[in-house]
């Protein structure tokens, strides 16, 4: 009798598939990138391919001394991970340096500084001028402040945008790239959206893409930001914490990240960047094991690259919100792409954004809510494809106009661009 | 230079990530599935897209039947399936389908009590003196009380289900029972679980289990990916050999089926898909395994379970939070699985577990993973399950 059901099983897996689905060409691969993701003590293949596993591509290395970059660039590569890297020797002797591990297939660029003020731009671009005279191949990274409060005058400049446009002017790089950790006291900052917009906006006037972040971690933050602890003092902090004066990045959820990175591709960027693999509630231990945090990173990492087609290369055509109130300096959508009928949401609202990438455009609708599913009603012409999670394409007339998007996560349409031809 | 590179890509590739054998493919079964009136091939292939290869129909005649059944063999599906023509004349409709390679086997009968079963045994022997190569297929009705079962003409669950294989000749076993309510958890859930995986075990006979697709009545929301989570990997947990979903197309009274009833997809497709794939890449967990033992953690355990109380000896520490957790020892060849599936449907499950040298983690796409390389702390979340692998001891 048994038997019968094994016959049965095996039948079953032995039948042929259905005719292979359609789905979306890949553009390549989104570069992800985290900070510090491996400590110098920890140099080794196994380690890098913990990275690699989570999904990380470029590693960014804070390490002593010239030699540990050596070692830390032959295990990366072997891992399949890039390095962009820094040691005192880079500052010291930059020629030297760079002439040293120009050749190095695992080479990324040249990590040169974290959220400068207006005052260090120039020497920043002496720095990057004299590594380049020895190598013009690859590039120098620098990561730019967020504009996360009104105090203005902190950037050095009168503004945010004469800040990130006299670095842009001074420092010539492959993309711009700012962090802004949105997801606070069990809510979303309200400045984020506009931070997106800005980089946004500037893409797609000035062609200058960028990158953006997603926070794998925990930490506390004080609202004066001249005093922000150390990851290793969370615990403690929390004695002396005082909520008035705090904020909480709390432990990242599956759809805390998927809000920010999904947020960030709508909004054009080019690369998704994680702070930090160490310390409370990031994806590695003080061990160096994985956390459960490890697995829900793992998790987006993998599904935005089976949608790299979507993003990487895109240009932003519009960007618009829905929702009854919508986040400080965002526009509310008005207006939709011809094969889109009728597009709406309930809850919170959405971002929802177009994107053109080559013969195929793209809608991409986020949930701005990541505790609640949203309800989201959407009419097509029959032009229009669902893209699903894995690269699936699907006529979008094959789905029910009312369907709902979970906490944080995104729904794409795709149909094609206005007068290019599909090859 | 350029084959040795590929050499040694493909190298590493097949070193770095050590994978669960591949077995064959978990049954998984849609009720209501393609209405004669669709029966074409690319309803067929929509149903195969959504992870079903199984197909449970009943046709108006024995020339739809056909007409479907070769559809289902383009697309690899098997059926279950029934027409008039079954029960009017079993020899002669078998002998017609005997040789079809997308027959899995004949659907007799839905939730029958203690009265029918004579009459259902008499059909199966007539259908498997023609047919010994296909089964007969009968789903008994839901454990709601295990005792209380005056209505299905037996004196305890039990005794429903022994009596029913003693008198209907069939291979497998089968129960719906939709736990998953807009209150919570049906109280009776797990101890219908429990009584059922006992009995299927004492007749040495596989057993399938149902998870809703759809909602049909104000009591039973509709299917979130936790809530299919939950009642999928707690079926398999209690060793379920085969999963069914009712329903798969919209009818009148339902809400929010796969298939709406403009035969279009609807959200709850899309989280059907996204489990099946989850389930079939953990196949070589499940299929052909023997439940060693299934316990409960938790302060409160579920009316009919027990709690946990010993662990393998390759786990030293365990322990979880919250509501709790179902905890089930799989053995399956040489390797034994631990599995833990979180109850709540919508909290995570904080977990803490340490294991020995020789415990290892099963990941979602069937990836294995030494579990020294993580946390001890971890979490589940909602309806999720984590499993770990060790060698069975022999």
């Amino acid at each position: 009798m048994k038997k019968i059901v094994l016959y049965i099983i095996l039948a079953i897996a032995v039948a042929g598939n259905a005719k292979s689905q359609e789905k979306l060409k890949s553009t390549g691969i989104i570069p992800v990138m985290s900070w510090g993701g491996i400590a110098q003590s920890e140099v080794s293949v196994e380690s890098y391919k913990k990275l690699k596993d989570v999904g990380v591509n470029i590693d960014i290395a804070f390490f002593s001394g010239a030699d540990a970059i050596a070692a830390a660039l032959d295990a990366a590569g072997k891992a399949g991970v890039k390095l962009m890297i820094t040691c005192p020797e880079l500052k010291t002797d930059p020629e030297k340096t760079a002439n040293r591990f120009k050749n190095h297939p695992a080479l990324e660029g040249y990590f040169l500084s974290d959220e400068p003020f207006k005052v260090q731009f120039q020497e920043l671009a002496d720095w990057q001028k004299r590594i380049k005279t020895a190598d013009e191949k690859h590039y120098c990274f620098v990561n730019l402040l967020p504009n996360i409060n009104s105090n203005q005058s902190k950037f050095g400049t009168k503004d945010y945008k004469e800040y990130i446009d006299t670095f842009d002017q001074l420092f010539p790089a492959p993309y711009l790239s700012f962090d802004f950790y949105p997801v606070v006291d069990g809510g979303v900052h309200p400045r984020w959206y506009e931070n997106l917009e800005f980089f946004a906006n500037k893409y797609r006037t000035e062609g200058r893409p960028f990158r953006a972040f997603a926070l794998s971690t925990s930490y506390l933050a004080y609202s004066n930001d001249a005093v922000q602890p150390s990851l290793n003092d969370f615990y403690q902090l929390y004695d002396t914490y005082k909520p008035e004066k705090t904020f909480v990045h709390d432990i990242p959820t599956l759809a805390a990240l998927r809000l920010q990175i999904y947020a960030d591709l709508a909004y054009g960027a080019q690369g998704i960047e994680y702070w930090s693999f160490r310390g409370f509630g990031s994806p590695l231990d003080a061990q160096g094991k994985r956390t459960v945090v490890y697995d829900r990173l793992q998790r987006v990492s993998n599904e935005i690259q089976q949608l790299s087609g979507v993003f990487l290369g895109a240009k932003v055509i519009s960007v618009a919100q829905t929702g009854l109130e919508i986040p400080v300096g965002t526009k509310q959508l008005s207006k939709l792409p011809a094969p889109v009928r009728l597009l709406e949401t309930t809850g919170e609202g959405a971002v929802v954004s177009v994107l053109e990438n080559g013969a195929n455009s793209f809608v991409v609708i986020v949930n701005r809510d990541f505790k609640n599913t949203m309800k989201l009603i959407i009419s097509t012409d029959d032009s229009v494809k669902k893209v699903l999670k894995d690269g699936t394409l699907i006529p979008a007339t094959d789905y029910a106009n009312a369907t709902e998007v979970e906490p944080g996560d995104v729904a794409i349409y795709m149909f094609p661009t206005p007068g290019k031809i599909v090859k | 230079m350029l084959l040795f590179s590929v050499l040694l890509l493909f190298l590493t590739r097949v070193s770095a990530q050590e994978k669960l054998p591949s077995v064959k493919p978990l049954p998984i079964m849609a009720w209501a599935g393609i209405p004669d009136s669709e029966t074409n091939l690319e309803r067929f292939r929509e149903l195969k897209e959504m992870g079903i290869n199984v197909n449970l129909s009943n046709y108006p005649s024995a020339d739809a039947m056909q007409k479907a059944l070769d559809l289902a063999q383009q697309v690899g599906i098997k059926m279950i399936t029934s027409c008039p023509e079954l029960k009017n004349d079993p020899e002669k409709t078998v002998k017609r389908f005997i040789n079809h390679p997308a027959l899995a086997g004949y659907f007799l009968r839905d939730e029958p009590v203690r009265k029918d079963f004579a009459e259902l045994g008499e059909w199966a022997r007539k259908i498997a003196s023609a047919d010994n190569k296909h089964f007969c297929f009968v789903n008994l009705i839901s454990a709601i009380n295990t005792t209380k079962t005056e209505a299905l003409g037996t004196s305890s669950y039990a005794e429903y289900i022994s009596t029913f294989s003693k008198e209907v000749p069939v291979q497998l076993l089968s129960f719906d029972f939709y736990p998953i309510l807009t209150v919570g958890i049906h109280e009776s859930w797990y101890d219908g679980l429990e009584v059922f995986s006992a009995e299927a075990k004492k007749l040495d006979k596989p057993f399938w289990a149902f998870a809703l697709a759809s909602s049909y009545n104000s009591l039973h929301p509709v299917p979130t990916l936790p809530a299919l989570r939950l009642q999928l990997y707690s079926n398999l947990a209690y060793g379920a050999q085969g999963l069914e979903y009712w329903a798969y197309w919209m009818s009148v009274g339902l809400h929010c089926a796969p298939i709406g009833l403009d035969g279009r997809r609807t959200v709850v497709y899309d989280r059907i898909k996204t489990v099946n794939n989850e389930i079939q890449n953990l196949a070589g967990v499940f299929v052909g395994a023997k439940v060693l033992s299934v316990r409960h953690t938790g302060v409160v355990t579920p009316k009919g379970t027990s709690q946990l109380s010993s662990l393998p000896s390759a786990i030293r520490v365990f322990e979880t939070e919250g509501n709790g957790a179902v905890v089930s020892i799989l053995e399956n060849g040489p390797n034994t699985f631990f599995m833990v599936v979180n109850r709540d449907l919508k909290n995570n499950l904080p977990m803490i577990i340490l294991g020995d040298e020789s415990l290892k983690r099963v990941l979602k796409d069937g990836s294995i993973v030494k579990a020294s390389t993580y946390a001890s702390t971890t979490e589940i979340e909602p309806g999720d399950i984590a499993i770990y692998l060790y060698p069975t001891k022999k």
